[in-house]
């Protein structure tokens, strides 16, 4: 576990794999918070776009010693040595010093994908294509979050766009300080039905994130990489963390469905 | 002194390059220009407006979850689940982005009708209309029993309107659709009265052993049972599946048993053979009303002893040791239920198995305690609708070959297909199939003529009792749309067809809306002064005997929830492990080993997640699940144990062709170390053309594979397979 960061808040997320089963719910309410689009038919996996992408993964044993994981992946908000950050020619990403958010601007992002490059966790993605939406449908947007075209790249921003309602919010109260765990809550953390995704400063000892990123439970994806990711995972199991220390081979990603 | 030479020009032509470079200017126009280009007039402008919240429930499935639903202006843009919502506080993937469908690019907004060379084209409603109400006179004038309506959410108000309308017209049938339930006929066959309605209160009890439902992945209300099944035990209920496939809930399970294709009668047969042999039975009830030395239950208990953990597991491919160890556990754990499941794409268990695994449930005394089975109240039906005059609900199975000439469809709200086999034995050669739609219908399924239906949150749609509660509920769908014109309620075209046909209503007229009789049962609701109603935004609930009727309706309209009080409950006094009928009885007697075929190696399981099975549009956005990320298989994916697929010179994601006695598909392989041998599970849904963006690929429905097998069930064919 990292040292706190030099800002006020250090918001990350804990997310208990033993509790996930991979229903998705996850992924298309973030879809739907952050307008992201469908790209056409003939895109593949890897031409996809899902700000959070859940995988599933198995301890490679068979019937009846088989046991599988799912592990939602996002934008792990590295703390130290931003890999991507370090290649932006463009500022369009940057770590916020007060929150510890890793920010994706796509008005500043010229489509170099260096960044996508850079980043260890494959959880940056690429508009590929113009997005097209069925006729009608931008009635249906989020009016927090703006859409983005061809030729940017896109990423989790912890619902930078709720963030900013709990702020304002708190201002017409009066208030600085934001309630996190009750007003501030990412799409993904409100549709898991499992509670197995928890969010919230990890600066606060009081938190339940903070809590949770502190057992014995958690461990970090690529750790040894130096990121200081702030998402934790959590699991009972020691070949679960295994998983966390290298990126699964072709076999292990081909061979798991259903 | 010089004037300004060659030299000086290039010299100031150079300088003003480099000073330029290492300027911020270059960068600054290329920062510009990203601005630019990502705000050309034609992008889409985000919508503006007062943002407000509103509470409603989803109408997807019939598992009744509770929605907040967040709008600018009049429009949705987000949906939340209801936190503490007594039917269910969470939602699907689907539900998410149910606000969606609504734009879907496969919308119908006028009917599609067949011509003459095949084609589906569009015509006038009232054209269509026209010509279906004269179909309809042919069938009705043909014999009886010719025309029937399907109705895939039964129970709604639009149902007792299908019913009384074929009531009126006589010799009219109404079909209910194969929805997902506890099993319940074939209890009833084991007892002495049918059994009523009845809920599983899965909070309460400490063992579940479930034969292939879905409990962490769609069963019922999602939200509910996920959210049970959360936390590790003893918190919450141990779950023991029985399944072959590697489905989510069998990999997440305490403990898996990974049964072989069809043996789920010879699993249940041999923990009873355990159970009864051990005397682990609950001996209150069972050992009240059962000594088995009379002559039915000596007939039952020869078929326990067949079934030695030594034959069940040879049967089931399990260890006797493993038999032995789940008896125990399911028997001395108690309350304990053993859950019959459904799957959307590979149908029902055989009867045969269903009648041995509610064997269990009297074994152990779980039907009508807490902890296991319970019965609960029906939901009220609006004053003046009793069972006089509507033609009562019956199955597809009792329909005689080739009956019916005109069959109509309900597939407003989605639910799981109808095997094609049993649509195709109940049509007459000529027979037409008419369905009432929102979206274009995919080339699987035979359609003469598409009406327009209402898309989700376009009109205010009941959302009724989960199958498996433990206490009725009822709640409403609001719309949040205004409805296209030209789009067709059901209510709107009974009233229609019956005005065209002069079929007269027994009950004066025929409703113009269907909100008038939703409002009659809420009265009726209000009337059994029973139940307590919950508001989403105060998450609290309140006596339903505190409202008035019309202040009870007003809550429902704004989001509300009503849910009955528990039903009491008591144990039955007389069963038959056997059940009453005799078909039924027989094919009990009958369970052996399945066998396979040298021609045909492999066992085909079709399957499909419950709400990807649907024929019908699914929200563009479940892509993320499917062709963007791969999380869910789609139709045509065919899961093979690698092992299995080396012996047979198959390559993981290459083109293949499955057979089997029925028929061929173009399937893609797609390798699972978890999947048993000799078996390929076969997704069934979503076809790719679901999603609106691109052609359905095939005419042929992935379930013609499988043909319907005497007892009802479709779960295993032999098959074998090749590479394309």
């Amino acid at each position: 576990m990292s040292a706190p960061s030099a800002g006020k808040f250090r918001y990350g997320m804990a997310i208990d794999v033993d509790r996930c089963t991979g229903c998705g719910a996850c992924m298309i309410a973030c879809a739907v918070e952050n307008n992201t689009s469908v790209p056409p038919p003939s895109a593949g996996v890897g031409k996809g776009l899902t700000w959070l992408r859940v995988y599933r993964a198995d301890n490679g044993r068979s019937y009846p010693d088989c046991r599988t994981v799912f592990f939602p992946v996002l934008c792990q908000h590295c703390g130290h040595h931003t890999p991507c950050v370090s290649v932006c020619p463009q500022n369009a990403t940057d770590v916020d010093p007060q929150t510890g958010v890793v920010s994706q601007i796509p008005a500043r992002c010229l489509g170099c994908r260096y960044c996508m490059a850079a980043c260890p966790y494959h959880s940056r993605y690429f508009n590929w294509w113009d997005p097209a939406w069925p006729e009608g449908m931008e009635k249906a947007f989020n009016p927090h979050v703006s859409p983005r075209m061809r030729g940017v790249v896109e990423k989790c921003n912890f619902c930078h766009g709720r963030w900013q309602a709990a702020r304002d919010k708190a201002a017409a109260e009066g208030r600085r300080e934001l309630h996190v765990e009750e007003e501030y809550i990412p799409a993904c953390v409100e549709a898991c039905p499992t509670r197995a995704l928890h969010f919230g400063d990890l600066n606060d000892a009081k938190s339940e994130v903070a809590r949770l990123a502190h057992s014995r439970r958690a461990f970090r994806l690529l750790e040894s990489l130096g990121t200081d990711p702030k998402i934790y995972y959590l699991s009972d199991h020691a070949w679960v963390h295994k998983l966390g220390e290298r990126p699964p081979s072709a076999a292990e990603r081909d061979g798991r469905h259903g | 002194m010089g004037g300004f030479s060659r030299r000086n020009f290039l010299a100031l032509l150079g300088g003003g390059v480099v000073g330029t470079v290492a300027s911020p200017l270059p960068w600054k126009l290329l920062d510009d220009a990203a601005i630019w280009t990502q705000n050309w007039a034609w992008l889409p402008r985000l919508p503006r407006g007062p943002l407000s919240q509103k509470l409603s429930h989803c109408s997807l499935c019939p598992g009744s979850c509770g929605l907040r639903v967040r709008c600018v202006g009049k429009h949705p843009y987000g949906v939340a689940p209801v936190p503490g919502h007594p039917v269910s506080g969470a939602l699907c993937a689907a539900g998410f982005t149910m606000h969606h469908l609504r734009y879907h690019p496969s919308r119908l907004r006028s009917a599609l009708l067949r011509d003459g060379a095949g084609d589906l084209q569009t015509v006038a409603n009232d054209e269509a209309v026209a010509k279906l109400a004269g179909w309809l006179a042919d069938a009705a004038g043909s014999g009886e029993e010719a025309f029937a309506i399907l109705d895939n959410r039964p129970g709604r108000v639009e149902s007792l309107l299908y019913q009384a309308f074929l009531g009126a017209m006589g010799g009219g049938v109404y079909l209910t659709g194969p929805a997902e339930d506890l099993g319940a006929p074939a209890l009833s066959n084991t007892l002495d009265r049918p059994s009523g309605p009845l809920g599983v209160d899965l909070s309460g009890a400490r063992t579940v052993l479930s034969f292939g439902a879905a409990l962490l992945d769609g069963w019922s209300s999602p939200g509910r049972t996920l959210g049970l099944f959360a936390d590790a035990p003893p918190a919450r209920p141990e779950l023991i599946q029985a399944e072959t496939r590697p489905s989510r809930t069998a990999l997440k399970a305490d403990h898996w048993l990974r049964i072989k294709p069809g043996s789920e009668a010879a699993l249940a047969l041999g923990l009873a053979h355990v159970i009864v042999k051990e005397k682990l039975y609950d001996r209150d009830t069972t050992g009240a009303a059962h000594d088995f030395s009379g002559h039915e239950d000596g007939e039952y208990r020869t078929l326990l002893r067949r079934f030695s953990p030594a034959l069940a597991g040879s049967v089931t491919g399990l260890s006797p040791d493993e038999i032995r160890k789940t008896a125990r556990r399911f028997a001395q754990n108690t309350p304990s239920v053993a859950i019959i499941g459904a799957d959307a794409g590979g149908g029902p268990l055989d009867p045969a198995a269903q009648l041995a695994i509610w064997g269990l449930n009297l074994l152990v005394g779980s039907v009508g305690r807490t902890g296991g089975f319970v019965p609960r109240r029906p939901l009220p039906r609006p004053a003046g609708w009793s069972n006089t005059h509507i033609a009562p609900a019956r199955k597809v199975s009792d329909i005689p070959d080739g009956s019916i000439r005109l069959l109509l469809v309900d597939d407003t709200l989605p639910g799981p297909p109808l095997h094609p086999g049993a649509l195709d034995r109940m049509l007459a050669r000529d027979g037409r199939v008419v369905r009432l739609s929102p979206y274009e219908i995919s080339p699987t399924l035979p359609t003469h003529m598409v009406l327009p239906a209402p898309a989700p949150m376009e009109t205010l749609v009941e959302v009724l009792t989960p199958f498996d509660a433990p206490v009725a509920s009822y709640g409403l769908a609001a719309p949040f749309y205004e409805r296209p014109a030209g789009t067709l309620s059901p209510s709107e075209l009974i009233r229609d067809l019956a005005e065209r046909g002069g079929i007269a209503s027994p009950r004066g007229s025929w409703p113009s809306k269907a909100a008038h009789l939703m409002l009659a049962r809420a009265h009726a609701i209000h009337a059994t002064g029973r139940g307590h109603i919950f508001r989403g935004d105060r998450g609290e609930s309140t006596l339903a005997a505190a409202f008035t009727g019309e202040a009870l309706w007003e809550r429902l309209r704004n989001g509300a929830c009503w849910t009955d009080d528990r039903a009491p409950a008591s144990r039955p006094a007389q069963f038959h492990f056997l059940g009453t009928d005799a078909e039924g009885k027989s094919r009990l007697l009958a369970t052996g080993e399945a066998a396979g075929t040298s021609d045909y190696p492999l066992t085909l399981m079709p399957f499909a997640w419950s709400r990807g099975a649907a024929p019908g549009a699914l929200p563009q956005l479940m892509s993320k699940l499917y062709r963007e990320s791969e999380l869910r298989p789609a139709a045509g994916d065919a899961l093979i144990n690698p092992a299995t697929a080396r012996e047979l010179g198959l390559r993981n994601r290459a083109a293949a062709t499955l057979e089997t006695p029925s028929g061929s598909r173009r399937v893609r392989i797609r390798f699972d170390g978890a999947v048993a041998p000799d078996v390929v599970h076969l997704c069934a849904g979503p076809e790719n053309g679901s999603l609106g963006d691109e052609p359905y690929d095939s005419e042929e429905s992935t379930l013609a594979l499988s043909p319907i097998q005497t007892g009802g069930s479709w779960r295993a064919t032999p098959a074998r397979i090749r590479e394309a």
